[in-house]
Formats: structure tokens, sequence, C-alpha cells
């Protein structure tokens, strides 16, 4: 399918250009070979015009003479060179005199034959004739393409004054010479030229194609076989497949567009993901809890009345145990309801590097105990709307973890705070970084998780989980890099708009 | 009309009974109703000393109760007991009149402590209006705790007239230690009183213990003797004093 669809384009291209360069070439080669043609006749238009011119004078002085036999020889002698058809000269009355072809002497030419249309269009000689008038090309009955060239020859003093006194002085013109040359010579030329430059067009066509078919196939058929391979895998679900595309065109750029995107859905559905997780969660844990309150109460009423009453000293430890239990069993599900966050809102207008300064504070002696140095890099930073015990909530979750990975060792956290505005607008960014023990990619990826934890019994495995669900309720985001061995960077991004209308009333 | 001690709105049975049992046992008599509506019923036809009411209850809600209650019985302490036990729902109680908020599930001593507290104080009226001296000082969670800004910008915490009739039994008190964190709405105080009874006293703001009050922090006793609207016991940095002034009365 992918194959076809590429193919079609690239047909379509190929088809196109190669349409194209054939009208282009088409026009050029006409365009050639019609100004070959003219540049051949002009040439034989001057030939004919100086030879016509040659055999006039050459016969000139033998005609003053009235020498018939020399006039015949030149003619026989000039008519037998390459290229001449015929040379015949005929007086006024259109008597073939003297003629290459023997058998035409005598006999008499049609004046509306060809040869002497353009003096007779009018039955009537004309004297004057201008030399591209007495030119013509005609095919002649052996079906060949000729050229013809008229010389009307003159009457001069010479020929009246002459001893014969052949001519009256009153006529003008005295009889025509007319020379036929064969064209099939400049024909032949016409036609290979004109065959050549087919070939060339058609190797052109069929060179211009291929390379065009190379191209596409390469820079784009692949690619776009490549993103529509990926379109497909994505659709399919496989968020992880990622294009390979070395280049740097627009194409390159799609790809790495695409990856973009994909990298972006992949985190947006983890987010969603936790985010319904946790929520559901949260509302299981609400549910449970109330549920599970009813009941203890029963059980905690009732066994801290019979404790009271209760003498006899055996039976009274035995309720001291059901009593102990039973609160403990109390404080597991107030943890369960403070983990579904129903804490009130504490929505107030405060500055984040407050709340960092006061969490900091609040965990001073241990981090101390720790050997742990902190530092701190704040920006100035604009007020925020938020539920600054929730935001605290996390900072001191962050706070212990990073302290937590640091271990007995000593280390260092710090603690950092910027603003950034993109397109959606102004966000605040903090960071808590540690040089703590770190995290491989695949812890990284369940660190998130309510009850994900590698404390064992010291860790209940909600503090992430807490702590995604708070920056999830006030439209922010979070994200963490590390590496074993090297330290952990948590990084929280909440909006500043979204927060100035946060209202989280439950 | 006769008048009962108690009217227990609860569709839990075995607190229902749970009640009855050791009730009978401290002969305080009970009526108990499974929902609200019930007990408006209830409450018009007969007088009780105390309305003691879960939250959630089928169709009308216990605070919807407490709202009746408090409207039409203001010398009727309300005292809520849940198991959906959020510090919104403690901080809306307060300030919709309620005697104290319990929640689920305690024991008998803390029970016995808040029902013999409301006891003694039925009938009386709330007095916190009239030590306002006018200047706006005093913020109150109900009348069960209150606070007042220093001009440090810190603030005093004390006990509201609700604690007043135990204030010469008190056996102990445990706060909170210096420097930790308290949230509005959350324990700050636990006090024994005599015959083992327990009491919590909920923060009225958020924020860091800075002091506890050295008189009655090592001499509860000192307290009998003292007016609870006059003396301190913790003094708080707050943390959002602008926010949470608006949650109190
Ligand atoms: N800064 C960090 N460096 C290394 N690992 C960390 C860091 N923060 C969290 N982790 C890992 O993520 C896990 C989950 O953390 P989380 O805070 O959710 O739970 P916890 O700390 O184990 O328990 P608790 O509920 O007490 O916070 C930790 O057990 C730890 O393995
Ligand atoms: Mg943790």
């Amino acid at each position: 399918m992918v194959l076809v669809m590429t193919n079609k384009i690239s047909h379509k291209i190929i088809f196109g250009v190669a349409l194209v360069s054939i009208t282009v070439i088409g026009i050029f080669s006409l365009q050639t070979s019609r100004s070959v043609r003219t540049a051949l006749m002009t040439q034989i238009d001057d030939t004919a015009n100086q030879l016509s011119e040659t055999i006039k004078s050459s016969t000139k002085y033998d005609m003053l003479l009235n020498q018939r036999k020399h006039i015949h020889r030149i003619i026989d002698t000039i008519s037998r060179q390459e290229g001449i058809e015929k040379i015949r000269i005929f007086n006024k009355e259109g008597v073939v005199n003297y003629s290459s072809d023997k058998t035409e002497i005598g006999k008499m030419v049609d004046k509306k034959a060809e040869s002497c249309y353009a003096c007779h269009a009018a039955n009537q000689p004309i004297e004057k004739l201008p030399i591209n008038e007495r030119t013509r090309t005609f095919v002649n009955e052996a079906d060949h393409e000729n050229f013809g060239i008229i010389n009307p020859i003159y009457n001069e003093p010479g020929c009246w004054q002459a001893d014969c006194h052949a001519h009256a002085e009153a006529r003008k013109v005295l009889g025509v010479l007319d020379v036929t040359l064969s064209l099939e010579e400049v024909e032949a030329q016409i036609q290979t030229t004109q065959n050549n430059l087919i070939i060339l067009a058609c190797s052109a066509v069929v060179a211009i194609s291929f390379i065009i078919w190379l191209l596409m196939k390469n820079l784009v058929g692949k690619p776009v076989g490549n993103l529509v391979l990926a379109t497909n895998k994505i659709a399919g679900g496989d968020l992880n497949y990622k294009i390979k595309l070395k280049q740097n065109d627009e194409l390159g750029q799609l790809g790495k567009s695409f990856n973009d995107m994909t990298e972006k859905l992949t985190k947006a559905q983890q987010q969603l993901y936790q985010s319904e997780k946790l929520a559901s969660l949260g509302r299981l844990a609400a549910g449970v809890a109330h549920e599970i309150n009813n009941p203890l109460t029963g059980v905690l009423t009732y066994a801290s009345f019979l404790q009271k009453r209760i003498q006899e000293p055996e039976t009274k430890s035995d309720l001291d145990v059901i009593v102990r239990e039973t609160k403990r069993c109390r404080e597991i599900v107030k943890g369960l309801l403070d983990f579904a966050r129903q804490a009130p809102p504490q929505k107030s207008n405060i500055n984040l590097n407050d709340v960092i300064h006061h969490s900091l504070h609040i965990l001073d002696n241990q981090l101390c105990l720790k050997n742990i140095n902190v530092k701190t890099g704040l920006a100035k930073l604009p007020n925020i709307n938020v539920d600054s015990n929730q935001i605290q909530q996390v900072i001191i979750n962050l706070l212990v973890n990073a302290s937590d990975a640091i271990g007995n060792g000593g280390g260092e956290i710090k603690v950092e705070t910027k603003t950034e505005r993109n397109d959606t607008g102004e966000s605040l960014v903090m960071s808590v970084s540690d040089t703590g023990c770190g995290m491989s990619k695949e812890q990284q990826s369940k660190i998130f998780e309510p009850f994900f934890t590698t404390k064992g019994q010291k860790g209940t495995g909600l503090g992430l989980a807490v702590v995604w669900g708070i920056i999830d309720k006030h439209h922010g985001k979070m994200d963490v890099k590390s590496e074993p061995g090297k330290g952990t960077r948590f990084t929280v991004t909440l909006p500043v708009n979204e927060n100035a209308s946060l209202i989280v009333e439950k | 009309m006769s008048q009962t001690d108690i009217l227990l709105v609860e569709d839990e049975e075995v607190i229902i009974s749970a009640f009855k049992r050791f009730l009978k046992e401290e002969r305080i008599k009970l009526d108990a109703v499974t929902d609200a509506e019930e007990a408006v019923h209830r409450l018009e036809k007969k007088s009780y000393k105390i309305v003691i009411s879960d939250l959630m209850l089928p169709n009308f809600s216990g605070l919807d109760l407490l709202k009746v209650v408090s409207s039409k019985m203001s010398k009727t302490p309300f005292v809520v007991i849940s198991g959906y036990a959020t510090l919104s729902n403690a901080i809306k109680s307060f300030k919709l009149g309620a005697f104290d908020f319990i929640p689920k599930p305690f024991d008998i001593d803390e029970i016995l402590g808040v029902v013999y507290r409301a006891l003694a104080f039925s009938g009386k009226t709330t007095k916190h209006h009239i030590n306002n001296d006018g200047n706006k000082a005093f913020h109150f969670l109900g009348c069960h705790s209150w606070a007042k800004k220093e001009s440090a910008g810190t603030v005093i915490l004390g006990l509201g007239e609700t604690f007043s009739s135990i204030r010469e039994r008190i056996v102990e008190m445990e706060f909170e230690p210096v420097n930790s964190e308290v949230t509005q709405g959350n324990v700050f105080l636990k006090i024994e009183s005599k015959h083992e009874r327990l009491h919590n006293v909920r923060a009225p703001f958020s924020g860091t213990i800075i002091e506890i009050n050295k008189n009655f922090y090592e001499k509860p006793s000192a307290l009998a003797k003292s007016n609870l609207s006059e003396n301190w016991l913790v003094r708080m940095k707050p943390e959002f004093y602008e926010g949470e002034v608006l949650n109190l009365s």
C-alpha cells in the first residue's frame, strides 16, 4: 500500500515533467529545424542567383555573336554539375531555345507553368521582377523537390546593334534564363537534423524522468514511506516507535516534529493515566475510609467501654490489645483519607520562594544531622494562587526523598526556581536536585505509582503519588531526570495564569 | 414538654447500639433516629439538651440539620460525628455553629468527654462576641478555640467557651511541640480531664508553634481560675493568615 501510494505520486510527477519537457523540446526542435531550413534556403537562393548570373554573363558574349553552339556547350557543361537539375533559356514567346534537356528544345513553355507564373500572372509579361519573386520551389514529375530561379535577359544596345539584327530596339526583355536546382540534398540534410533532434529529445525525456524517479524514490518515497509506516505504528498504539530520518530538509524536519509529537503524546498519555489512576484511587480510598469508619466506631466504642468496666486483668489486657489495634486501624484509614487529599483548599496568593524557605526551615535539623549541604538558587518570582499547604507538602516530599537518596554519607541538595514563558503563558519552574543514589530508567517509570517504594517498611510509596496528584490539580507538570550513582533532579512546572483562578473547593 | 438528654442522628445500627449501651451506664437518656428529616420532627415535638449527628445521612445531610438546629435552637449544642472527617468538613461545621467535631472512630473517653461538655454547655448562650472588644483582633473557630492577632504578626491561641466546664478538672495537657506545624482544623492540643475523659482542641490557623504558655504548660490547674478568653495557650506564626481568616467567625 505504501509503495503504491508513493509510486503514484512519483508517477504523476514524472508524467508531468515528461509532458513539459516533450513540449519544450518539441517546440525547440521545430524552431531549430525551421531556422536550419531557412538558412539552407537562403544559401540555395544565393547560390542559384550567383549561378544564374554566371550563366548569363558567360553566355552574354556568345549571345551577341549569336554563337548558339557555344551557348549549348556552356549550358551542358554547367548543368552537369551536381545538384543542378536543369538549365534552359526561352525567348519572349516561350519557345525553349536552349536547354540541358535536349528534348525540350523548340517546344513552347506553358505560360501558366510554374516557372512563368511570376511574370505572366496577368497574361502580360512583366519586365521588372524583384529577386525574391524570381525564385520558386516545386515538386517535379519524379516527385523531387526542386528550386527554380528565373533570370530575365534584357535588351541592351549590343543586342540591337549586333550584326545578326535579331532584336528590335523597342523590346525590353529578350528571354528568360531558367535554372532549376535539385533540393534533394537539402531535404536530406534537414531530415538528418530533424532525426537528430528527435533522438536528442527522446533521450533527454527518458534521462530526466529517470533522474526524477531516482530522486523521488530516495528523497521523497523512502522518507514518506517511513512516515506512513510510523503513522500506522502509532495508530496501532506503539508510541515508542521513532522515525529514523537523517536528512536536513523539510521531510527530515517533519520526521523530527513527528518524533517530538509522539514523545509529547506519550508523556500526556502517561500523565492522564497517572491522574486517572490517582483520582480513582482517591475515590476508592475515600469510599473505603468512610465505610470502614462506621464498623470501626462500633468496635472501638464497645471495646473501650468494656476495657473500662472489666477488672479481671487477663481480659483487660486482651481488651487493651483490641483497643490499641483498632486505634492503629484508625491511623491507617486516616492516612488513606489524607492521601485522597480531602484536606480543605488553602488557596492563597503566595510566593513560591517563601514556601521553599519555610519547608527548608522545617527540615533544617534533619538535613543538618545527615551532613547535607543545602544550596538555593531562587529567582525573583511573581506571586501565585495555590494551595500552599499542598505545595509545601510537595516540596517537603521532594526534599525528604532527596535526603533519603543521599543517605548517611552526606551530600548536596539544590533547590532552584525560575520563571518560564511559552505560548501557553507564564510558568514557575522549581527543581530539586540531589547528589544521591539516582535511579534506573525502569525505576523512574514507576516512582509516581502509589505504593511503589524501595524503602521497605520505612516508606509507604505514597510520597510521589501525592506530589503528582497535587501538581496535577494545579494544572502543573512534573519531570524527573536521574542517573544511577550520580543523582536525581525533579522539576515541577506550575502555570501562573491557570492558578490565578484555581479553586479546589471540594 | 418532656426533655431527653440526647438526640442521636445516625444511620449505622452498631453505633446507635453502642451509644445506648454506654449511656445507659452513665444514666443519660438517648433517643436515636436514622435520618435528618426524622430528627427535625423529633426536635419539634420534644426538647433535647444536645444533638449528636453524623454528617453523611440519607437525603438531608448532617450539615443541613446543623443549620436548622443552630438557627432555631441556638442553645442546643450540636456535636458532629463523621466517618468522613476531613479538615474542610470540620471547619465548615464549626462555622455553621457546631459545638464540636468528632471524627469516627472514637473511643469511649473521647465521646464521653464531649457529651459531658455539651450537656454542661446546654442552655447557655455563646459569649465570645462580648470579648471581641470591637477591634476585630479575635477570630473564633466556632466556640471551640480562638486566635488573637498580635502586632508582631504572630497569633495567640486559646480555648473557647465550650471547654469552660472542664477547666477545673484538667489532669493533663499535651501540646504539639514548639516548632511543629499545625494545619487549620487539626488538633494542636489534647486535654485529659477527670475520669480519663479526652478532649481534642483544633487550631484556628495553620502555622508553626513558636511558644507554649509556661503557666499552663507546667501547671494545667492554673486554668481553673482564669477566664478562658483571656488566657492564651500557644503562640503561633501563622502561615496563611489572610486566606484562613475567612473560614473563621
Ligand atoms: N531523589 C530521589 N533519588 C532516588 N530515588 C528516589 C528519589 N525520590 C524518589 N525516589 C524513589 O522513588 C520511590 C518512591 O518515592 P515516594 O516518595 O513515592 O515513596 P517513598 O519515599 O518510598 O515513601 P514515602 O511514602 O514515605 O514517601 C522511592 O522509594 C525511591 O526509590
Ligand atoms: Mg517519599
